[in-house]
């Protein structure tokens, strides 16, 4: 079965063929042919995944290299403590669905949170900012932030104990253009990461998803 | 114009003396302070005198005061040195308690002399550009603030709350509430707040992180801490995004500097080239005095950031928003 990966092309890196692991890059799940290929969707789509067998959902966050490097930073520390702050600003987003996988994502590096409040602007007002306090106790403390705007970045800082990572990734770019246009490397994905950092469509998946959306609805107190 | 400084427990007070220098027609008459030996050295170095006695400091024959001692002791002082009709210019935060802060006010308003809370951020030039986009409309409607103010751990008296009042959270929150409600002209009607203590391993908080909410829907998020350490570039930082509708603009007010890089511990060291706004604070101060008009940062600003700080904690400990 050939993979198919469906992806902005723009937010790929240049690296179709994936040690030897052939995948098929397509911006449009609609021409999909599914049963006869291993498909790969970005979580904002899963609504749309018409047969869950053989398709595998990944995350953005987990795929940038600067995220993995964060969490194998972070991660090396028994109980990390420090506050982390993430901020997304995107271009599109349908029903807060990278907000939601963002979560998911920073969840799996930090556990369930004790507690989790989240607030909202008008979403009738452009940008439309969501913040969101998450208490993972033990010391671990977190600002997510996304805006819907007109441009895609992200944000990353961890304050821990006498260890500061900063990211930008309007600042990390290795290419700077006059119009500033071009996206910045930092926020493209390898597509054999993809391949590798994928999960299939299954209870666990769906049920993990709804946490992270219900928590972002309600917030959490424990 | 003759000013006096009490007390120099803050290190604020050798930055807003150094102003003091720097301004023509303006004396620094004398220095009190409680720590006799801190109080001299002070005095050897401004080149003025030292009293030791509090009311006899406020015989002196001077316009006004600046304050800069321990938190807890800003009431007593200000008391003081408005009944002997000194006007006031107080290191932040106002007081530790909403109703010292509101007995201050009164007191300086029943004995007419100018109570001015030091805010020096707003003398930032980044900030103060900022302010004046806004103002010209060019973000549109404020729609969300993100701030942050977060520098290295004081010690001494900061980390004693009963003296401090506080610790990472009072010491660095009202300063940026205080940009958010000068930016917007808004007040603060709820307030979230995780306040913790885990970088220092101190009887304080040295961390937490607000959630915002303004009487018009702005939402913000502020992140103040004492998670600085010796190693990193500069003491730390102080920076405000504001997400309005027609731009975002982001300003770090510590921008305007050199990356240094030098042999030894501190390999990497910001060397700053903005504005001094500890001396144009100063100045503001002094030209409020001279020309009898109403202080630019006034007793109310101070109260009104000291409140989101304490509902910080407030909310923290209940582990539910705060409405003010």
């Amino acid at each position: 079965m050939a993979n198919v990966i469906i992806a902005d092309p723009d937010m790929l890196k240049f690296d179709n063929q994936i040690y030897g692991q052939e995948a098929v890059v397509l911006s449009n799940l609609h021409k999909v042919k599914y049963g006869e290929n291993n498909i790969y969707v970005p979580s904002s789509l899963l609504a749309d995944v018409q047969e869950k067998e053989n398709s595998n959902i990944y995350f953005e966050l987990e795929n940038y290299p600067f995220f993995e490097k964060a969490r194998e930073i972070i991660g090396a520390q028994n109980k990390p403590k420090g506050v982390f702050r993430y901020r997304r600003i995107t271009k599109t987003d349908k029903d807060e669905s990278l907000l939601v996988e963002d979560i998911a994502v920073i969840t799996a590096l930090f556990g369930d949170p004790k507690s989790a409040y989240a607030k909202r602007t008008d979403n009738h007002v452009k940008p439309y900012h969501v913040i969101v306090t998450l208490n993972f106790g033990n010391g671990t403390m977190a600002h997510v932030e996304y805006t819907l705007a007109n441009k895609n970045q992200i944000e990353l800082e961890w304050n821990g104990i006498e260890q500061i990572l900063e990211f930008n990734s309007d600042e990390m770019r290795p290419l700077i253009s006059e119009d500033n246009k071009t996206t910045s490397l930092s926020l493209k994905i390898q597509a054999a990461s993809i391949l590798n950092k994928s999960y299939p469509v299954d209870q666990k998946l769906l049920v993990n998803l709804e946490k992270c959306r219900k928590l972002l609805k309600d917030g959490v107190n424990r | 114009m003759k000013i006096g400084m009490m007390s120099f427990a803050h290190m604020h007070a050798y930055s807003y003396a150094d102003g003091l220098k720097d301004i023509s027609g303006v004396e620094l008459v004398g220095i009190f302070d409680d720590d006799r030996a801190r109080g001299l050295k002070a005095t050897e170095q401004y080149h003025t005198k030292y009293v030791a006695n509090q009311s006899d400091f406020l015989k002196t024959e001077m316009d006004a005061v600046i304050i800069c001692s321990e938190n807890n002791r800003h009431k007593e002082m200000v008391l003081k040195a408005a009944a002997a009709k000194k006007h006031i210019l107080v290191e932040k935060p106002i007081a530790t308690t909403v109703e010292d802060a509101k007995e201050m006010i009164r007191a300086c308003e029943e004995n007419g002399v100018i109570l001015q809370v030091a805010y020096p951020v707003r003398f930032n030039n980044p900030i103060q550009q900022l302010k004046q986009m806004i103002d010209d409309g060019e973000l549109g409607e404020i729609v969300a603030f993100r701030t942050t103010n977060r520098g290295q751990n004081p010690g001494g008296w900061f980390i004693d709350k009963e003296q401090s009042g506080g610790g990472a959270v009072l010491d660095h929150t009202v300063h940026m509430v205080d940009i958010m409600r000068w930016y917007s002209g808004e007040e603060v009607c709820e307030v979230h707040g995780i306040v913790d203590s885990y970088f220092h391993n101190i009887d304080i908080d040295d961390a937490g992180i607000l959630t915002l909410e303004f009487d018009n829907g702005i939402t913000a998020t502020h992140d103040a801490s004492w998670s600085k350490f010796n190693a990193y570039p500069t003491w730390g930082d102080i920076t405000i995004e504001v997400i309005g509708t027609k731009q975002t603009v982001h300003v770090d007010a510590l921008k305007e500097h050199y990356r240094m890089y030098i042999g030894g511990t501190k390999p990497l060291k910001h060397v700053p080239f903005g504005n001094n706004m500890d001396v144009d604070l100063v100045k503001d101060f002094v030209a409020c005095v001279e020309q009898n008009k109403n202080p630019s940062i006034t007793g109310y600003d101070g109260l009104k950031s000291l409140e989101v700080a304490l509902a910080a904690y407030e909310s923290s400990e209940k582990n539910k928003a705060i409405r003010l």
